[in-house]
């Protein structure tokens, strides 16, 4: 399963992930999240900036909260699934990335939309100032007829002076049917066509480790959807984008 | 502002998740029928093609005719021929009415026998069914009539049916003729039975007739079968002026329209999606229709009807609800509905494998109490080949009717389908509906009570009904 090779593949560099290596440098510069970076010598003054990609490897693991169901009258029938939910984020030295996801709903009462799983898995690259991820997402319902869904995924990310703008196709676990967010740092606060709007933060913890906190919600003809996830990540280094 | 807006949405998303469940010891500790408003019209309902016998129109052409494919259009391979021969038997069914309690039967009135070609009426028709219903109101049996259900005459349908707009003429002046012959006997009317299944299984599923397959189409159909109503609504008012129950008016008009709970398969926005849709196009159209005196449909791509139709708006005084399951959906984007629906496997289930869910009933009983109309159940019932399940059916939903009439919802009648066994469309006569079973095997269509008809009298009791001993 793709979320679970993404997982070992993470583990496996994980020799890398807590070296103090680059800590204990003398320098100030933000920390090479790539091996490109790792030849920059301790001298700041007279050296390039080095090579930072966009994004670094990731790893995250927590809990997201799913409302969805359609409105008429004066009314709305709809269902509430509580899902976990894991994602990571390969970035070889190259700029090729893996990017992926598994969610895990549980629905909150009986006789309504059925758990299962959903898996998202995009390949891509990422550049210093650029990302593109695109893959599919196959959801697996054991009580649905057909009990699999298969759907595109996209998302791709440009950094700017300060500030990012990124877009996706059924991101965010092939949820969101389509976005336009704005990143500032660890905040983003997107657009969901045709109404609609998510906003994204990450609260740092330590060096490798931090909150990422999800929420969106909007409206496509006549259905609401509205998430919220709540995640704690690890990761080799920070990358530039936002979360 | 959006983090309100997200916040605001989630939490309404949140407060909405509560659902009935009914529980066996609540619906067994109920006074079923104690309680309800008075007035309230505790019946059966019955359809011309199905029960009658005898008829000639578009339904009796295809029962006797196939797909391109080869395969029957009626599943068990019957037609509806001596049905359960009703044409010469309805004294016997108003018996069976009083032995059940009831005090109203909906019946509806068969166009191709009344005018079997264009303009030529046949009168001694329309005397049977005016000594019909003089004869449910003596037995004081409130009739409820149906003008269109389902069948159409060969030579409207040989003018393409509910396809264009020249049925709308002739529609309206069938109905100025019933209206002036039993409009002495008759108040309640229900123009057409369920417009949105006339659209669905005749024109984007096509498997009744005319057979087509055309999202589009069944679109254009309902908003045709809905101006259809709006004129026939307006001759009926003309055309029926006498009072015959002495409530002071002469017409009350509306239609059966066929709701199901739909349900998405699982959490996928592609599945939401298409739910949304396909219940606002099943569900909510056509009472939206009525309420704004607008027909608005859409898909997105293919077509979008907005427009005013004159008379729409104020053409109901009640609202009917036929009530039978719930669909659980899957989105599919290359069926003309967008999606399967399928009944999950660890679901009760009906002879025909419908989901048995009466908690839906009370659902949209809540739900279409906020349209400014009385609700009337006209339809509610299930196939059961043994009779053994259909009291405890017929128990449930109507503990659903009583909770929500207890709560305010200003829910006047119930029907149950079916007064006796009949000919179920494109399922045959396979499937057995009927609180009186018939045996098609005898000539004499003899009528047997079913274990539900006890139930139905417990019911008629409490409602202060007397049951024929």
């Amino acid at each position: 399963m793709f979320p679970a090779l993404l997982v070992a593949a993470l583990l496996s560099q994980g020799a890398t992930v807590d070296q103090p290596a680059a800590a204990a440098a003398p320098v100030t510069l933000p920390t090479p999240v790539n091996d490109d970076a790792a030849a920059v010598p301790p001298d700041r003054c007279d050296l390039p900036e080095p090579f930072v990609r966009l994004h670094a490897d990731e790893l995250s693991a927590g809990l997201g909260v799913i409302g969805q169901g359609y409105t008429f009258n004066g009314g709305r029938f709809g269902d509430l699934l509580v899902g976990g939910i894991v994602e990571g984020r390969l970035v070889w030295g190259s700029g090729f990335t893996v990017d992926g996801s598994l969610l895990v709903p549980v629905p909150t009462a009986g006789d309504g939309a059925s758990g299962g799983f959903g898996v998202l898995a995009r390949i891509g690259w990422t550049g210093e100032r650029w990302s593109v991820v695109s893959g599919p997402s196959f959801q697996f319902v054991g009580r649905a007829r057909p009990d699999g869904q298969w759907l595109p995924s996209l998302r791709a990310t440009y950094l700017f002076s300060g500030w990012g703008l990124s877009a996706g196709l059924f991101d965010f676990y092939a949820t969101v049917p389509a976005h336009l967010t704005l990143e500032l740092g660890d905040f983003g606060v997107g657009y969901v066509a045709p109404i609609g709007a998510l906003a994204t933060a990450r609260f740092r913890v330590g060096r490798s480790l931090g909150l990422k906190v999800g929420a969106m919600a909007f409206r496509l003809f006549n259905t609401e959807v509205a998430m919220v996830t709540v995640t704690a990540s690890w990761g080799r280094s920070w990358g530039r984008g936002a979360p | 502002m959006r983090f309100l807006f997200i916040a605001a949405l989630l939490a309404s998303l949140l407060a909405c998740n509560g659902r009935p469940s009914f529980s066996a010891a609540d619906i067994d500790g109920a006074t079923l029928g104690k309680g309800l408003r008075p007035g309230f019209l505790l019946g059966a309902a019955t359809a011309a093609h199905q029960v009658e016998g005898g008829n000639s129109n578009d339904w009796t052409d295809w029962e006797n005719s196939a797909y391109p494919d080869g395969r029957p259009h009626i599943q068990d391979q019957t037609v509806s021929g001596l049905a359960a021969d009703s044409w010469n038997r309805f004294d016997e069914d108003v018996v069976l009415l009083r032995r059940l309690g009831a005090n109203s039967y909906r019946l509806s009135v068969e166009w191709s026998r009344i005018e079997p070609e264009e303009g030529k009426w046949d009168e001694a028709a329309l005397d049977r069914y005016l000594a019909w219903v003089t004869k449910l109101r003596a037995a004081g049996i409130e009739p409820v009539v149906t003008l269109h259900h389902f069948t159409l005459p060969k030579w409207v349908a040989a003018k393409g049916g509910w396809s264009n707009d020249d049925i709308l003429k002739p529609f309206e002046t069938f109905t100025v003729k019933v209206a002036a012959k039993l409009g002495a006997q008759v108040d309640t009317w229900c123009t057409i039975n369920e417009p949105t299944v006339i659209a669905v299984e005749g024109y984007i599923d096509g498997i009744w007739p005319p057979g087509h397959t055309s999202t589009k189409e069944g679109a254009f159909v309902l908003a045709r079968v809905m101006e259809a109503h709006a004129h026939s609504a307006a001759a009926l008012r003309a055309h029926d002026t006498i009072d015959a129950d002495g409530d002071g008016r002469a017409t009350f008009i509306g239609v059966a329209h066929h709701v199901r709970i739909m349900q998405a398969a699982t959490d996928s926005t592609l599945d939401t999606v298409v739910t949304g849709l396909t219940d606002d196009f099943a569900n909510e159209a056509v009472v939206r229709a009525a309420k704004t005196g607008r027909i608005q449909l859409s898909s997105p791509g293919d077509f979008e009807i907005d427009r005013e139709v004159p008379g729409l708006k104020d053409s109901f005084d009640y609202l009917g609800l036929n009530y039978y399951t719930r669909d659980t959906l899957r989105a599919n984007l290359g069926d003309p509905k967008l999606s399967n629906s399928f009944v999950p496997a660890d679901r009760p289930v009906n002879d025909l494998g419908w989901d048995i869910y009466p908690e839906g009933l009370y659902l949209y009983l809540k739900r279409f109490s906020k349209y400014p109309w009385p609700i009337y159940i006209l339809e509610n019932g299930m196939p059961d080949e043994t009779g053994e399940a259909r009291p405890a059916f017929l128990r449930a939903h109507f503990y659903a009717l009583q909770k929500a009439s207890d709560e305010g919802v200003d829910v006047r009648g119930y029907f149950h389908w079916s007064l006796m066994d009949n000919f179920e469309w494109a399922e045959g006569v396979t499937p057995r509906f009927g609180l009186f079973r018939v045996d098609y095997d005898n000539p004499a269509r003899t009528r047997t009570p079913t274990p539900a008809v006890a139930t139905f009298q417990e019911i008629a009791r409490n409602a202060g009904l007397k049951p024929l001993e």
